[in-house]
């Protein structure tokens, strides 16, 4: 018994959480701070979000308290018939400048998932010329996905983030499964689950194969998946922090690359995620932290202090067996025929590694000095700016979540500015506004939408024919401009849209903006989501609402219903 | 194989079996939720009743996964492992490496050995010039296909998509198997090339001095020279750009000035790389550390000066418009 406890402290011991781990748990959790998201089942719709984190963490996530680069990169880029993307470019560039893929070992939510499902105890698939080859699929996501169909679409005036729509894995868990499994998700006016169809279905698939494949392999997303990582991997030669190889001390065994579970050429290429791992398996030494005086110790696996004067000739034995006539590395003065045949042998080098014998050089024990306090201070700050985060997201007022009772809750009134055109023939944002109040009586169909809404966009066309079908109702499409962009309303100056203004009964109006947040659209129960319909029947109550675009079919069948119920003068009488 | 590794072997091989099982239950049960709510025509597919019939099956798996992977980890306690690692060698690296090692004269089979190199090499940079040739080709009719706007003309997105798919998935597989072709073949041709690398070795002279490239340093040289230039510019470039960025007026002139920056930047990184990695014995350390540091100095004031663009042109306030809402594409929905 009292060996099995041994066992036990022995397996934490062992197995305590590294540095690199814990600031892993920590960004996550730093990234993810609105944790009353989680419990109320809406995201965070504060100005943090003007800011992106520097690794993946979907901004849909109810937790997240900002944006994502790739995210942010994508929608930019289906904006950018209007505006530039300047400023996300700018961070990713500056993101990768100071810490170049040391975000993906260090930073990336995404990683340190894969990295735990790795540690489940299968047997593992490791890295090959043929894995060597796939991660370069990686760059041609990058250029399909996340350049090219948002670019191509954006020509065409619809957003399509291609990733985030196809593959991201984070979106779905985090932000998809997130938000759905949240009961208050499920039913009502925020009822999300009516807007599940094949792209989840897709998605969900995918995200389990990333979920099973994580098991057998060492992060297969980053390696072969993630664009993101392949933007940052550009990075790495000029990044500021990262790992180093001092060439002049570099004896080239290869042990490097022979330990590191990417698929790296060379220690610092594209494919390393500065992890740290192989600088306490270099023999030579000739890997290190850039800037690693800020590091006590630059490796993965916490290893005790050796005691003086030992030196771990076994590593520098592995390294003379496979190095040729690197006659300061191994003890032969010579390198005679037999040797260089026994050094330049390809048989497998076994290294072995155990906690107890995985010792560095031969360093006094210290004691506590400068580095020490350092450490110190910077864990204290960290820890304190996570508990302020912790504390200022969550305590943060919650948006209004107004309740809508369908058949029951009146519609409420509102007013609203018109686009249309002005005495120049110009179309812009009129002084003249439109007043639900002056088609009492009327079916009306209030759409909310935005530009940089790509379904908005998709299912707008569907609201148009159905206003031309049935000239009785009333369509107001009510765009949720959230930003002071003046350029917004020459989005929708497309030519075809423009001929929707003579069927008469069509309206483009623009919502009250507070706080980020159209105002009109929350008070008819609008919450996070756009495309949101909602339809008000002849008795003035809100016959449907519907979050997520809606099918025409749909649509149709709910004017026809609302067309069909009886008017109130009638069913008074 | 002792009692404890084989233990361990066994539990593996099983916990493997049944996260794969998992994982298929999962995807099957999905797919066939979704396709049977489609085949009986239902407008809302996913709803809690027709989850909660299917969820059962699903989580029993889940839950047996998650019980086995507490078991490993007792198991691990119980049977604590050794932490032995072959280290296999990479033979690529190993090939890199010796062939710098090879004398540069010796007898008649270090001349054989020598020609039997430089074979294989051509052989296997053909091989790759050939599926790289068949990638480029195929990823340019890919692109005209994408960029043909003829290609979009459904209603629907997914099926533009599917379309689109439907009809690059010949060149996607085309390049597919020229790439894996071509890996398996350098494969073998690298085992190849090793033993005879290393019979050159040992049949040359040993008092010759291993050869060394010196054919690329001048061409090196220059490359870092025009790199350097390249930074220079940069940096002259955006300390004009704030007076240059407000005389343009139109989205179009701006757009292409971002291009033409954006290519600047990615040119810079890229060169970085180049520098660093490849520049690496033809140039002096400190002439490549000062390239690579005028490189990051230039690529810091590019990025916070895109920055600072990006916050006025309202870049910034049109990341937050789309972060405080749902993206319903991004996560699933619609």
């Amino acid at each position: 018994m009292k060996n099995f406890f041994v066992k036990i402290k022995d397996w934490f011991v062992r197995h305590w959480p590294s540095r690199r781990r814990i600031i892993q748990f920590y960004t996550f959790l730093l990234y993810n701070a609105n944790s009353k998201g989680y419990l109320n089942g809406t995201i965070f719709k504060g100005n943090s979000k003007y800011a992106c984190v520097p690794g993946i963490n979907c901004y849909s996530c109810p937790g997240a308290v900002a944006a994502c680069p790739l995210g942010a990169l994508q929608n930019a880029l289906t904006a950018s018939s209007t505006t530039t993307a300047y400023y996300i470019f700018g961070i990713i560039a500056l993101f990768g400048l100071i810490l170049g893929r040391m975000i993906c070992g260090f930073f990336c939510p995404v990683g340190l998932g894969q990295e735990l499902l790795f540690k489940i105890k299968t047997p593992k698939i490791g890295k090959s010329r043929y894995t060597r080859l796939l991660s370069y699929l990686k760059y041609a996501l990058l250029v399909v996905l996340v350049v090219a169909v948002p670019v191509i679409y954006a020509l065409q005036g619809t957003a399509a983030p291609g990733f985030c729509k196809y593959i991201c894995p984070a979106g779905t868990f985090e932000g998809g499964l997130g938000l759905i499994l949240n009961p208050a998700n499920q039913a009502g006016s925020r009822n999300l689950l009516d807007m599940l169809g094949p792209i989840f279905t897709w998605k969900f698939a995918v995200l389990v194969a990333i979920i099973v494949l994580s098991v057998f392999m060492y992060r297969p997303f980053c390696r072969f998946i993630c664009p993101l990582g392949a933007i940052y991997g550009f990075f790495n030669p000029i990044a500021l922090m990262g790992v180093k190889l001092e060439d002049n001390k570099c004896t080239d065994c290869g042990l490097c690359i022979t330990h590191c579970k990417m698929d790296v050429k060379h220690v610092g290429d594209h494919e390393c995620i500065n992890c740290g791992e192989c600088i306490s398996v270099c023999p030579a030494k000739a890997i290190s932290w850039k800037g690693s005086k800020i590091f006590v110790r630059g490796n993965d696996i916490p290893q005790p202090l050796p005691a003086e004067g030992t030196i771990d000739i076994k590593r520098f034995a592995a390294a003379a067996t496979i190095t040729t006539a690197n006659s300061w590395v191994t003890d032969s003065s010579e390198a005679t025929e037999e040797n260089t045949q026994a050094q330049i042998t390809d048989e497998t080098a076994e290294i072995t590694a155990t906690e107890e014998q995985a010792t560095t050089t031969a360093v006094p024990k210290k004691k506590r000095g400068k580095r020490f306090w350092i450490e110190f201070s910077a864990w204290a700050v960290a820890i304190a700016v996570l508990i302020t985060a912790l504390v200022y997201f969550n305590l943060q007022p919650e948006g209004e979540i107004t309740d809508i009772n369908v058949g029951n809750t009146p519609a409420p009134e509102f007013s609203l500015n018109m686009y249309g055109y002005d005495e120049n023939n110009s179309y812009v944002l009129l002084d003249e506004k439109f007043n639900s109040a002056d088609h009492k009586g009327k079916v009306m169909v209030v759409n909310f939408w935005a530009t940089w809404c790509g379904p908005c966009v998709h299912e707008l066309p569907y609201f148009a024919e159905v206003a031309e079908q049935y000239e009785d109702i009333i369509m107001v499409a009510v765009h949720g401009n959230i930003t002071e962009q003046p350029h917004i309303w020459t989005q929708i100056n497309k030519g075809e849209w423009l001929d929707w203004l003579e069927y008469g009964n069509f309206y483009f109006v623009q919502d009250n903006v507070v706080n980020g947040i159209g105002s009109v659209c929350t008070s008819y129960g609008g919450t996070d989501a756009l495309p949101y319909t909602a339809i008000i029947g002849k008795d003035g109550k809100i016959s449907f609402v519907r979050q997520g675009e809606l099918p025409k079919d749909i649509l149709i069948e709910e004017v026809e219903k609302a067309l069909a119920a009886p008017d109130p003068e009638e069913s008074n009488e | 194989m002792n009692k404890s590794e084989k233990i361990r072997l066994y539990y593996g091989i099983f916990l493997s079996v049944l996260t794969a099982a998992v994982g298929i239950v999962f995807i099957v049960t999905i797919a066939q939720l979704y396709y049977s709510g489609k085949d009986a025509g239902l407008n809302v597919i996913y709803t809690v009743d027709r989850i909660s019939e299917v969820l059962m099956l699903p989580l029993i798996f889940l839950f047996t996964w998650v019980a086995a992977i507490i078991g490993g980890f007792v198991l691990s306690v119980i049977f604590p492992v050794n932490a032995k690692r072959k280290g296999g060698v990479d033979e690529d690296s190993l090939l890199r490496r010796l062939k710098t090692k090879i004398p540069a004269e010796g007898g008649e089979e270090w001349s054989e050995a020598k020609a039997n190199i430089k074979k294989l090499e051509l052989s296997r940079i053909i091989v790759w010039a050939v599926a790289l040739t068949v990638l480029a080709v195929s990823s340019v009719i890919i692109m005209t296909f994408a960029f043909d706007e003829a290609n979009y003309q459904e209603a629907s997105q997914l099926v533009n998509m599917l379309t689109f798919v439907k009809n690059i998935i010949v060149w996607v597989g085309a390049s597919l198997v020229c790439c894996v072709a071509a890996a398996a073949f350098d494969s073998i041709t690298v085992k190849k090339e090793l033993a005879e690398v290393k019979k050159a070795i040992a049949k040359g002279d040993k008092n010759a001095m291993p050869q060394t490239k010196d054919k690329c340093q001048k061409f090196v040289v220059l490359m870092t020279a025009a790199y350097s230039a390249l930074c220079l510019f940069a940096l002259i470039l955006f300390a004009v750009a704030p007076i240059v960025i407000n005389k343009l007026v139109a989205a179009k002139v701006e757009a292409l000035t971002f291009i033409l920056v954006a290519t600047l930047t990615v040119a810079l990184v890229i060169g970085g790389y180049v520098v660093k990695n490849i520049a690496t014995k033809h140039v002096p350390h400190k002439a490549k550390s000062l390239t690579v540091m005028c490189s990051q100095i230039a690529v810091g004031a590019i990025a916070i000066a895109f920055i600072v663009i990006g916050i006025t042109n309202g870049g910034a306030g049109d990341v937050l418009a789309k972060a405080i809402a749902i993206c319903t594409e991004c996560i699933g929905l619609g």
